[in-house]
C-alpha cells in the first residue's frame, strides 16, 4: 500500500507528516530549528509545485510514502489515481491523508516573502512559530492515520 | 496504449473528438443534433466524477479511447497521473492525454453550465450541441491531427 499525503502544496504539512510518518522528523520532539528553516525554504522554493508525486521513504511495516500538492484538487487526484489502477491493473491500494487545513497561512506567507524579500526575517521567525504550533497536530494525525493502517480500516 | 481527449467537464468536447476518432461522429460533414443524441455519455459526466476517466472504445490502431475532465487543472493532473504510473512502473509512453479544449462560441460554456451544474439538461443540451456544430471543423482538424500523429508512430498510411 501506497500512503500519500496531499494538500494544496506539498512542502508544509503534507511534508511535516510524512517526514514524521517515515521518521526523518521525530515523533517524540520537535526537528531542530535548522530543520525547520530547511522546509522554509523548501516552502519558498517549491511551493508553487504541483502534481509531482515525490517519494519520501518507507515507513515501520516498509509501505512507501508520498506527497503531493494537488492545489484545490485533492478529490479529483484521488479520484484519478484509483481509477488509474483499475485500468492499469494495479492492486496496491492507496491510503489518502489530506493535510490542506494546514497550508494557508504559510502559502500566503509565503507569496508576501516573494513579494517582498524584505520581510524575510520576519517570515522565518512566523513560519517557525506556525511550524511549532502545528507539529503536536501533525504528529497526532500520523499517529491515527498509522493506528487506521495497522487495523486495515477500510481508508 | 490508451488514449484521453481531456476537457473541462469530460462531458462534451472530449466525448465528441472520442467520437470523431472512433467513427461514431462523422468527419465528412456536421452531424446532426439527432446525431449528438445517440452518443454514449455526450453530456452525461457528474461533477463528482472528474477526474474519472471514461471509456469510450477502441480505434483501428487497437488504441483503448476514454474521456475525462481536469476542470482547469490539466496542468496538474496530467504530471501527477504520469508520475503515479510512473512509480507503478508503467511507462508514460502507454498512455498519450490530448487537450480537447477547443475555443468554442461563450454560448457553449453556458449549455455545459446550464446542463451539468444547474441540472437544466433540457436547455442546457441543445445550446452545447449548438456550440460544437458551429466548430465542428475544429474538433475534426485536431482528431485528424492526432490520428496522423498515431498512424506515423505505427507505421500505418
Amino acid at each position: 500500500m501506497k500512503i500519500i499525503y496531499y494538500s494544496h502544496s506539498w512542502t508544509y504539512g503534507a511534508y511535516a507528516m510524512a517526514a514524521i510518518h517515515v521518521g526523518i522528523y521525530k515523533e517524540e520532539k520537535l526537528p531542530c530549528l535548522n530543520d525547520i528553516l530547511r522546509q522554509w525554504e523548501l516552502c519558498f522554493m517549491y511551493g508553487h509545485q504541483r502534481g509531482n508525486l515525490i517519494y519520501i521513504g518507507l515507513d515501520e511495516s516498509m509501505r512507501e510514502v508520498y506527497v503531493i500538492g494537488s492545489g484545490s484538487h485533492g478529490g479529483m487526484i484521488k479520484k484519478a489515481f484509483d481509477s488509474f489502477n483499475a485500468l492499469y491493473g494495479i492492486e496496491e491500494g492507496n491510503h489518502y491523508v489530506d493535510a490542506t487545513r494546514w497550508d494557508n497561512s504559510v502559502r500566503y506567507l509565503v507569496h508576501l516573502t516573494q513579494r517582498y524579500p524584505f520581510l524575510d526575517g520576519i517570515a522565518r521567525k512566523l513560519f517557525t512559530s506556525c511550524f511549532k504550533f502545528s507539529y503536536s497536530m501533525w504528529r497526532d494525525k500520523v499517529q491515527r492515520e498509522k493506528e487506521k493502517l495497522s487495523r486495515g480500516t477500510k481508508l | 496504449m490508451k488514449l484521453f481527449y481531456h476537457c473541462f467537464g469530460g462531458a462534451h468536447t472530449s466525448i465528441t473528438c472520442a467520437a470523431i476518432h472512433l467513427g461514431f461522429l462523422p468527419v465528412d460533414r456536421t452531424p446532426t443534433h439527432r446525431e449528438f443524441a445517440y452518443v454514449a455519455h455526450y453530456d452525461k459526466m457528474e461533477n463528482k466524477n472528474l477526474g474519472t476517466p471514461v471509456y469510450i472504445g477502441r480505434d483501428e490502431f487497437g488504441i483503448d479511447i476514454y474521456a475525462i475532465g481536469f476542470k482547469n487543472a490539466c496542468s496538474m493532473m496530467i504530471p501527477a497521473i504520469k508520475s503515479y504510473l510512473n512509480v507503478n512502473n508503467i511507462p508514460s509512453k502507454d498512455v498519450l492525454f490530448v487537450e480537447a479544449l477547443v475555443k468554442l462560441h461563450p454560448i457553449t460554456a453556458i449549455g455545459g453550465i446550464a446542463s451539468r451544474r444547474l441540472h437544466l439538461v433540457s436547455l442546457g443540451r441543445p445550446l452545447t450541441v449548438w456550440g460544437i456544430r458551429r466548430s465542428y471543423q475544429v474538433f475534426i482538424d485536431l482528431v485528424s491531427g492526432v490520428k496522423e500523429n498515431l498512424s506515423q508512430r505505427f507505421g500505418m498510411s
